[in-house]
């Protein structure tokens, strides 16, 4: 049996235990590290990935900028255009036809309640547009005074008229007349000779041209 | 040795994280937004298209007679000339030998000026004619019926220049007719 204790060789053995500890030290170590790298390459990943997202998102934008600029091309905005002009004309000629006036009612009025024994020898009627009121100044001659009381009277009791003002009540100087002058001004509300209001047969009529189905006295107009 | 560089390869994808990777989160934000207001616009375009069509099938199906009654009612704009002449024909129909008509300039700041908001645009004709009463209310009620609008804002009737054997006057209409501004 050899002995243990002889020494079979020269060279001294290196304790296995030191060894031991060197490895243990290098694994401890080796993990963060790794760890680190692979958030290094985590991080450097997720650039390229939103680099590549993103230019794939430019690229579709650029897809939609054509499809976009073909979808215009065909919109055909002159038929929408058009329509929009009617639809302007629509609404605005309902507008104006709504403030359309009728001022020969003013003359029938005058006819129905214009006494005997009185003359106009002068008629103005002036609006400043469909929305104002009108003016109305008549210049005339009468029998007498009475008479001009009387057609005072009949003017105040229209409907058509309001604000009736008589003055320059004179003797006439006129040769073949020998009774008195007189001016008069009345205030005529639009709402009054509404064309509407005043001729509602031919007024309906009148609306209907914008649903089109009415017949009113067409001529060649531009 | 290594805990310095593990420590230095953090601080590295920091710095990265930082520099790179936030401001390409941003400018992916921005693009994908964009991107987003373009596909927005799309269907907004589509849903325009199906109204348009809807509007053009309706505007499509009025009688053509219609829509050029509205065009008559209210022209596009006034040809002034064209105008005058049909009112000039018209008066002769109720056998009127005008005088003198014209166009006038609006007066300034008047409600006619202003009507319908600027939305609209008068023209302003005067005519002078002299024939009997009758005659006058009788034109008178036939502008007022027109297809083309004409609203007579003026009357003016001179009975001590009359003719006729004393039964004609002298008469002076305003008009105002409208095209779209």
């Amino acid at each position: 049996m050899p002995d243990s204790s002889i020494n079979t060789s020269f060279i001294p053995k290196k304790n296995s235990g030191g060894t031991g500890r060197s490895v243990g030290r290098r694994g401890r170590l080796g993990w963060p590290l790794l760890g680190s790298f692979l958030i290094l390459l985590l991080v450097l990943a997720g650039w390229v990935g939103l680099e590549l997202y993103t230019n794939n998102l430019e690229e579709q934008i650029d897809a939609r900028q054509q499809t976009l600029a073909v979808e215009r091309a065909t919109l055909n905005t002159r038929a929408v255009e058009e329509i929009l002009r009617a639809d302007r004309r629509m609404k605005l000629a309902d507008a104006v036809l709504q403030q359309h006036i009728a001022p020969s009612a003013i003359l029938r009025e005058l006819e129905q309640r214009t006494v005997d024994g009185l003359r106009y020898t002068t008629l103005s009627y002036e609006q400043d547009g469909p929305r104002a009121d009108g003016v109305l100044t008549l210049e005339g001659e009468a029998h007498n005074f009475a008479t001009v009381v009387v057609q005072a009277d009949l003017f105040k009791q229209s409907p058509l008229f309001s604000g009736v003002a008589f003055s320059d009540l004179n003797k006439s100087t006129s040769r073949v007349s020998d009774g008195v002058v007189f001016t008069a001004q009345l205030t005529v509300p639009a709402d009054a000779i509404r064309y509407r209001a005043a001729s509602p047969s031919v007024s309906a009529a009148a609306e209907s041209e914008v649903s089109g189905t009415a017949d009113i006295q067409e001529r060649n107009d531009t | 040795m290594k805990p310095i560089i593990a420590l230095a390869t953090l601080i590295a994808a920091g710095i990265a994280g930082y520099l790179y990777v936030w401001p390409a989160y941003g400018q992916m934000e921005v693009v994908a937004e964009e991107l987003a207001e373009y596909d927005r616009a799309l269907e907004k375009i589509e849903e325009f298209k199906s109204l348009r069509d809807t509007y053009v099938s309706e505007y499509n199906s009025l009688p053509d007679e219609q829509v050029r009654r509205m065009e008559t009612l209210l022209p596009n704009e006034t040809n002034e000339l064209q105008l005058l002449m049909n009112i000039d024909v018209f008066a002769g129909e109720f056998g009127i030998d005008v005088t003198e008509i014209e166009i006038a300039e609006p007066p300034r700041n008047s409600a006619a000026a202003e009507q319908n908001d600027r939305t609209v645009k008068p023209t302003r004709v005067v005519v002078r004619f002299e024939d009997d009463y009758e005659t006058l209310a009788a034109f008178l009620e036939g502008l007022e019926s027109r297809l083309r609008l004409l609203d007579v804002v003026a009357i003016d009737i001179d009975t001590t220049r009359s003719f006729r054997g004393g039964d004609g006057y002298s008469y002076t209409l305003t008009l105002l007719t409208y095209a779209l501004q």
